[in-house]
C-alpha cells in the first residue's frame, strides 16, 4: 500500500447552535493512500459534507489530527490554508459553482490566477483541462449558456487544471440527470486512472462502486467500509 | 382612493419593518432636500420674490453714463430736467445716502440717513406707517426741517413711542420735526435710520453743478405699457436738448435699468451657482435612495413574484413601489424642512449686505410649496427606476436563477453601478468648484494690496457743520485729535484722511499741463485727501520726491502726490516730481507733483479696477470751503503695536477729550475692509465647500452601500473563489477594483463635467486661478479616490471574512 496522503485520527467536529450541540462528525479515523479513489456514503445529515470540508481545509475540526501528505494542517494560518487549497486540492461541487460573470475559460483559469504562473502557462493548462473534459470548443461561453452537465464538466476542468494531489467531489452528479451523471463519472474514472486521489460523496450505489472503497457514515461515525472489486 | 390608502398603509408598514433602511433613506433625503430648500429660500428672496412696492415691474433705476464711465450717479439739475421734460414716466424720485449725528436724549450717535425727494415714496407706492410723507415746501432749500424715521430706528431709539410724530429731535445740532415713521418691512437700497428731504440741499454748489454727480440715484415709475427702451429713447432726447444748453451735459446721458435687475445683477451668478450645487446634492441624494431601493427590490423579488403570480398587473406593482418612494420622499421632505429652517437661520446670519437689503430669507409659502414639490418629485424620481425594474419579472429567468448559481448579474447591478458613477461624477464637479473657489481665495491672500493693512485701526467721524462752521475749526479738531492719539502708548502713527483703499474714495479729473480743458482730454484718478502721516500709517512706499508735511497749507502752492501707475502712464521715462498737472478739485487749477508713491489696490484685491490712477491731496491745502466740506467727514487711521481693536477705547477717549458730543462710527480694522470686500465671494465659497463636502459624503455612502450590497450578493461567488484558494488580498483587490472602476468612471465623467461647468463660475475665481487649474483638478480627484478607496475598503475587508464553506452549501 502506498504512503497515506490523508491521515485522520480521532477527528470530531461539533457545531454549537442555540445551546444545541451537533456532533457532525465524531471520532473519525481513516487514511487514504495516494492514488486511491474513495467514496463516502451515508444518509442525509450523517456528516459527509462536514468531513469533506475538513479534508478540503474549508473547515477546521473541533479535535483530532489531520495529516495531509504527512504534514499536520492544524497549525496553518488562513492564507496558508488558502494556498494549500489552491495548489493541492481540487473541488467539484454539487451545484457546479461556476462564476456567472466569467467565461468558461476564465472559470477554469481562476484557481491558477491565485498562484504565481505565467499567463502562457495558464492558457496552456486551461486548454488542456478543457480538452480533457471535452469542452474546449465552449471556452468563450458564459456558464449560463451551458447545460447542467456541461457546467459540471467545466467545474471538473477547473478542479484539475491546477493538477491537484487530491480531488474532492461532493455529490457531483446530484444536480444532473443520469446521462450527464454517467459522463461526469466517466471523467472522474479517467482522472483516477491518471493518478489523481479522489474523495467523492455520492448517494448513488452504482457510482459508489466505481470507487475502490466506500466509507459509510452514520451520525458522524464510520459504521462500515466496503472494498469494491475492480471491475475494469 | 381606498386602493391608494391600502397602498399607503402597506408602504408605511414596509418602511417601518426595515427601520435602518428607512432611517438612512430619510436622513439622506433630509440633507438633500434641506440644503436645497435653504438655498431655494435665498433664490426666492433674491431672484423670485417681487420687490415690496406697488407694481414693481414698472419701476426703473436711472443713472447717468458717459463714454468714460459706464455708470455714474445723476447730477441733481439733470434729474430735475428729466423729471419735468419726460413723457414716458408717471413720476421720478431722487435719493442718495448721507449721515447725520443725533444728540439730545441718549448717547450721541451717528445715523445712516437716506435723502429722498418728496416724490420717492409715491413713485414706490409706499406710505408711512405713521404720519405722512414730506410736503413740497419741506423738499426745498431752507424749508422746514422734516424727518421720517425708519421702523427699526423708531423702535431702537424711541422704544416705538406712538406719539413720536410731531415731536422734535436734534440732528447735527438743529431741531427737526418727526413727520412720519416707515412700515417695518420698508427697505429701499441700503438700510438707514432716518429719511430726510434731498431738496434741502438743492442750493449747495455740488447740487447746482451739472458736472457734479453727488451720489444721486433716481427711481422712476414707467407709464403703463412703456418699455425701458422707449423710456431710454425719451430721456436721451431730453439729454440731447440739455446738451445744447449746458456744456457739462455734452456727452452725459441717462441710463435705465429695471429696478429688480439693478439690485440683483451682481448676486445672480453666485446664487444660481449655489442653487446648481444643491441641485447636484439633491440628485446625488435621489441616486443614493434609488440605489437603496434597488438593493431592496432585489431582496423583494420574491414578494414581487408572488404578487405577480397572484395576478397583480405591472402597473399595480409599479404603483405600490411609487407610493412607497413618495411616502419616503414626503417624510424626508418633512425632515428636510427642519434642516432648511436651521440652514436658513445660518444663511440669514451669514448673508452679505447686498442680499440683506432684498428682504428676509425665510421659509414662506412659496418655499413650502417648493419643498413639497421637490419632496414628491424626488420621491418619484428615485422610485421610478427601481419600480420599473422590480416589476419587470422575467419568470423564466427567475426559474433559471433558482436552478443555477451561474446566471450573470442582472440589469439591477448595472443600474446601481450607473447610479454610483453619476453620484461620484456630480460630487467631483462640486469638489472641483469648491476647490477652485477656495484656491482662488488662498491666492487672494497672496495679493499685495500695495499697503500694509495689518495693525491699523480705523474709525469714521462726521463733524456737524452746525458746530464746525469754518475750515479752521475743522482743521483744529483733527490736529488736536491726531496729537492726542499719537500720545497713546503703542500708537505708531496716526492720520486723518478722506478716502481709504477698500473703504471708498471719490474720483477726480485731471489734465496734463497745457492741455485744453475739454472732456476728451479729461482723465480720472482716485483722489485721496490726506494728512501728513497717511503714507506712514498705511505703509505706502515712497518712490520719488516727498510726501506731505505740516508745512503744506492753504498758503503754499498746491502739491500732489501721484501713484506709480499715473507716473508710468503719463510721465514715461521722466521724473514726474516737479512737473505740473491741471487738477479739478481746487480752484487753484494747477498743482505741482511733489512725490510718487506705490500704487494701491483700491477696488478689490483682484478684478477690474474702475479707475487706474491715484492722486493724493494734502486736504489742508484746499480752499477753505472745499476743505471744510471734505474734512468734516473723515476717517482716522491709527497704526498700532499689536491688536488694533485693543486701542479703540483709548482712541474714543481721545475723541471725547477733544469734543465730548462727537460720535465715532465704523470702528474697525483696515483688514476688516479687505475682508468685507471679499465677503460675498467668501459666502459663496464657504457654502459651495459645505455642499461639496456633503456631496462627497453622500457619494461615499452611496458607493459604500453599493459595494456592501454587492459583497453580500456575491457572498457565494466570493466563497467559491476562497474555496478555490483565493487569498484575502485577492478578495480585497477584487472588491476594491470593482469600486475603483466605478470611482474612475465617475471621476472621468465628473472631470469632463467640471471642465465644462466651472467656466460658469468666473465671479468666484480670481485672475490667478483658471477654471482649468490643474492643481485643483488633481487635488480633488485624489481626495475623491482616497474617500472612494475607504468606502470600498470596508466592505472589501468584510468580504475576506466570508466562510468558504458557503461553496459547499446549497441555499
Ligand atoms: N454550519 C453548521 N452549523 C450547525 N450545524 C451544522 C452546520 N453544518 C452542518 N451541521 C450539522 O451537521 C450535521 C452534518 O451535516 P452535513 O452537511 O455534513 O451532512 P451531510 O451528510 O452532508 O448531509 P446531506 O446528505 O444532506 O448533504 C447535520 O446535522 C447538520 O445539521
Ligand atoms: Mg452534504
Amino acid at each position: 500500500m502506498a504512503e497515506p496522503l490523508i491521515c485522520l485520527k480521532a477527528l470530531t467536529r461539533v457545531f454549537h447552535t442555540d445551546e444545541v450541540e451537533t456532533h457532525a462528525i465524531a471520532d473519525i479515523h481513516f487514511g487514504v493512500p495516494r492514488g486511491e479513489y474513495v467514496c463516502i456514503a451515508g444518509p442525509s445529515g450523517s456528516g459527509k459534507t462536514t468531513l469533506l470540508s475538513i479534508i478540503g481545509l474549508l473547515d477546521t475540526p473541533t479535535s483530532g489530527t489531520y495529516l495531509l501528505d504527512n504534514q499536520p494542517v492544524s497549525g496553518l494560518s488562513g492564507p496558508e490554508r488558502a494556498r494549500v487549497r489552491n495548489e493541492r486540492i481540487g473541488f467539484v461541487f454539487q451545484s457546479f459553482n461556476l462564476i456567472g460573470d466569467l467565461t468558461v475559460a476564465e472559470n477554469v483559469e481562476l484557481p491558477l490566477t491565485y498562484r504565481p504562473m505565467s499567463s502562457a502557462e495558464r492558457q496552456r493548462r486551461v486548454a488542456a483541462a478543457l480538452e480533457r473534459v471535452g469542452m474546449a470548443h465552449r471556452g468563450r461561453h458564459l456558464p449560463s449558456q451551458l447545460s447542467g452537465g456541461q457546467q459540471q464538466r467545466v467545474a471538473l476542468a477547473r478542479a484539475v487544471a491546477g493538477e491537484p494531489l487530491l480531488l474532492l467531489a461532493d455529490e457531483p452528479t446530484g444536480n444532473l440527470d443520469s446521462k450527464n451523471g454517467d459522463a461526469v463519472m466517466a471523467l472522474l474514472r479517467d482522472l483516477h486512472r491518471a493518478g489523481t486521489t479522489i474523495l467523492m460523496v455520492t448517494h448513488n450505489p452504482e457510482y459508489a462502486r466505481q470507487a475502490q472503497r466506500t466509507i459509510h457514515l452514520f451520525d458522524g461515525r464510520v459504521v462500515e467500509e466496503t472494498v469494491h472489486e475492480r471491475v475494469a | 382612493m381606498s386602493a391608494l390608502l391600502r397602498d399607503l398603509r402597506f408602504a408605511a408598514r414596509v418602511l417601518a419593518k426595515s427601520p435602518s433602511y428607512t432611517f438612512v433613506a430619510v436622513f439622506t433625503l433630509a440633507l438633500g432636500i434641506g440644503a436645497n430648500t435653504a438655498i431655494f429660500s435665498t433664490v426666492n428672496a433674491v431672484l423670485l420674490r417681487p420687490l415690496p412696492y406697488a407694481q414693481p415691474e414698472r419701476l426703473v433705476v436711472l443713472t447717468e453714463t458717459q463714454p468714460k464711465f459706464e455708470e455714474m450717479s445723476v447730477a441733481y439739475l439733470n434729474y430735475v430736467d428729466y423729471r419735468q421734460q419726460n413723457s414716458t414716466f408717471v413720476d421720478m424720485g431722487a435719493f442718495n445716502d448721507a449721515s447725520v449725528n443725533i444728540t439730545g436724549k441718549g448717547e450721541p450717535e451717528r445715523l445712516k440717513a437716506q435723502q429722498f425727494s418728496q416724490s420717492v415714496l409715491p413713485v414706490l407706492g409706499v406710505e408711512p406707517l405713521l404720519g405722512r410723507n414730506f410736503l413740497a415746501e419741506e423738499d426745498r432749500p431752507r424749508g422746514p426741517k422734516a424727518v421720517i424715521l425708519t421702523h427699526g430706528f423708531w423702535q431702537r431709539r424711541f422704544a416705538g413711542d406712538p406719539d413720536i410724530v410731531g415731536k422734535p429731535i436734534t440732528l447735527d445740532g438743529a431741531p427737526w420735526d418727526v413727520v412720519g415713521v416707515m412700515p417695518p418691512d420698508f427697505r429701499f437700497f441700503g438700510t438707514s435710520d432716518v429719511i430726510i428731504p434731498i431738496g434741502l440741499r438743492a442750493d449747495e454748489p455740488n447740487y447746482q453743478s451739472r458736472g457734479s454727480h453727488p451720489g444721486i440715484t433716481v427711481v422712476g415709475r414707467l407709464k403703463p405699457d412703456v418699455t425701458i427702451e422707449q423710456a431710454t429713447a425719451d430721456l436721451r432726447a431730453v439729454g440731447d436738448g440739455l446738451a445744447k444748453i449746458h456744456e457739462q451735459v455734452q456727452d452725459t446721458r441717462a441710463r435705465l435699468q429695471d429696478m429688480h435687475e439693478d439690485l440683483v445683477e451682481d448676486l445672480r451668478e453666485g446664487i444660481l451657482l449655489l442653487y446648481g450645487a444643491v441641485m447636484f446634492v439633491l440628485l446625488i441624494t435621489a441616486a443614493n435612495v434609488a440605489n437603496l431601493m434597488l438593493a431592496r427590490a432585489m431582496t423583494r423579488q420574491k414578494e414581487m413574484r408572488i404578487r405577480a403570480a397572484l395576478g397583480a398587473g405591472r402597473w399595480r406593482l409599479v404603483r405600490q413601489l411609487l407610493v412607497e418612494s413618495s411616502l419616503l420622499g414626503l417624510v424626508g421632505g418633512a425632515m428636510g424642512l427642519l434642516v432648511a429652517l436651521w440652514g436658513v437661520d445660518l444663511l440669514a446670519a451669514a448673508r452679505p449686505q447686498a442680499i440683506e437689503v432684498l428682504g428676509p430669507i425665510e421659509v414662506d409659502a412659496p418655499v413650502l410649496a417648493y419643498t413639497l414639490a421637490v419632496a414628491l418629485g424626488t420621491g418619484l424620481l428615485f422610485g421610478l427606476v427601481p419600480a420599473i425594474y422590480a416589476s419587470r419579472q422575467d419568470l423564466a429567468q427567475a426559474l433559471k436563477e433558482a436552478d443555477h448559481r451561474a446566471t450573470a448579474v442582472g440589469g439591477h447591478l448595472r443600474v446601481r453601478n450607473l447610479l454610483v458613477v453619476v453620484e461620484v461624477a456630480l460630487a467631483l464637479v462640486l469638489l472641483v468648484g469648491a476647490g477652485l473657489s477656495l484656491r482662488g481665495f488662498a491666492k487672494l491672500a497672496d495679493v499685495d494690496p500695495g499697503f500694509s493693512p495689518g495693525d491699523v485701526l480705523t474709525m469714521e467721524l462726521s463733524l456737524p457743520t452746525t458746530r464746525y462752521k469754518t475750515a479752521a475749526e475743522v482743521r483744529r479738531f483733527w490736529t488736536e485729535l491726531e496729537r492726542r492719539v499719537a500720545e497713546i502708548p503703542g500708537v505708531v502713527s496716526v492720520s486723518a484722511s478722506s478716502g481709504l483703499p477698500f473703504a471708498g474714495a471719490s474720483e477726480s479729473s485731471f489734465l496734463m499741463a497745457g492741455e485744453p480743458r475739454v472732456i476728451a482730454n479729461t482723465k480720472m484718478a482716485v483722489a485721496y485727501f490726506v494728512d501728513a502721516g497717511h503714507f506712514e500709517t498705511l505703509k505706502i512706499p515712497l518712490h520719488a520726491g516727498r510726501t506731505f508735511t505740516a508745512h503744506d497749507t492753504e498758503e503754499t502752492p498746491l502739491g500732489l502726490v501721484i501713484d506709480q501707475a499715473l507716473a508710468d502712464k503719463f510721465f514715461p521715462g521722466q521724473n514726474p516730481v516737479g512737473q505740473q498737472l491741471q487738477e479739478g478739485m481746487s480752484d487753484k487749477g494747477i498743482a505741482e507733483i511733489v512725490g510718487v508713491v506705490g500704487h494701491v489696490a483700491h477696488y478689490g484685491l483682484d478684478g477690474p479696477q474702475r479707475t487706474q490712477y491715484q492722486m493724493y491731496y494734502a486736504y489742508r491745502q484746499l480752499p477753505a470751503p472745499i476743505q471744510a466740506r471734505i474734512a468734516s467727514g473723515m476717517t482716522l487711521s491709527v497704526r498700532t503695536q499689536g491688536e488694533p481693536l485693543g486701542y479703540a477705547t483709548q482712541v474714543r477717549a481721545a475723541v471725547a477729550a477733544v469734543d465730548p458730543e462727537q460720535p465715532v462710527f465704523a470702528v474697525q480694522t483696515l483688514e476688516q475692509y479687505i475682508a468685507d470686500s471679499v465677503a460675498p465671494r467668501r459666502f459663496t465659497s464657504a457654502l459651495l465647500s459645505v455642499f461639496a463636502a456633503l456631496a462627497l459624503v453622500l457619494a461615499a455612502v452611496g458607493l459604500y452601500a453599493t459595494m456592501a450590497h454587492s459583497v453580500a450578493q456575491r457572498t457565494h461567488e466570493l466563497g467559491v473563489r476562497m474555496a478555490l484558494g483565493a487569498q484575502p488580498r485577492h478578495v480585497v483587490w477584487l472588491v476594491v477594483r470593482q469600486g475603483l472602476v466605478l470611482v474612475a468612471a465617475g471621476a472621468a465623467l465628473g472631470l469632463a463635467g467640471a471642465l465644462a461647468l466651472t467656466r460658469l463660475m468666473t465671479s468666484l475665481l480670481t485672475q490667478q486661478v483658471s477654471p482649468a487649474d490643474p492643481a485643483t483638478y488633481v487635488g480633488v480627484t485624489l481626495l475623491l479616490v482616497a474617500i472612494g478607496l475607504l468606502a470600498t475598503y470596508i466592505p472589501a475587508q468584510r468580504a475576506t471574512r466570508i466562510d468558504p464553506m458557503v461553496a459547499l452549501r446549497q441555499e
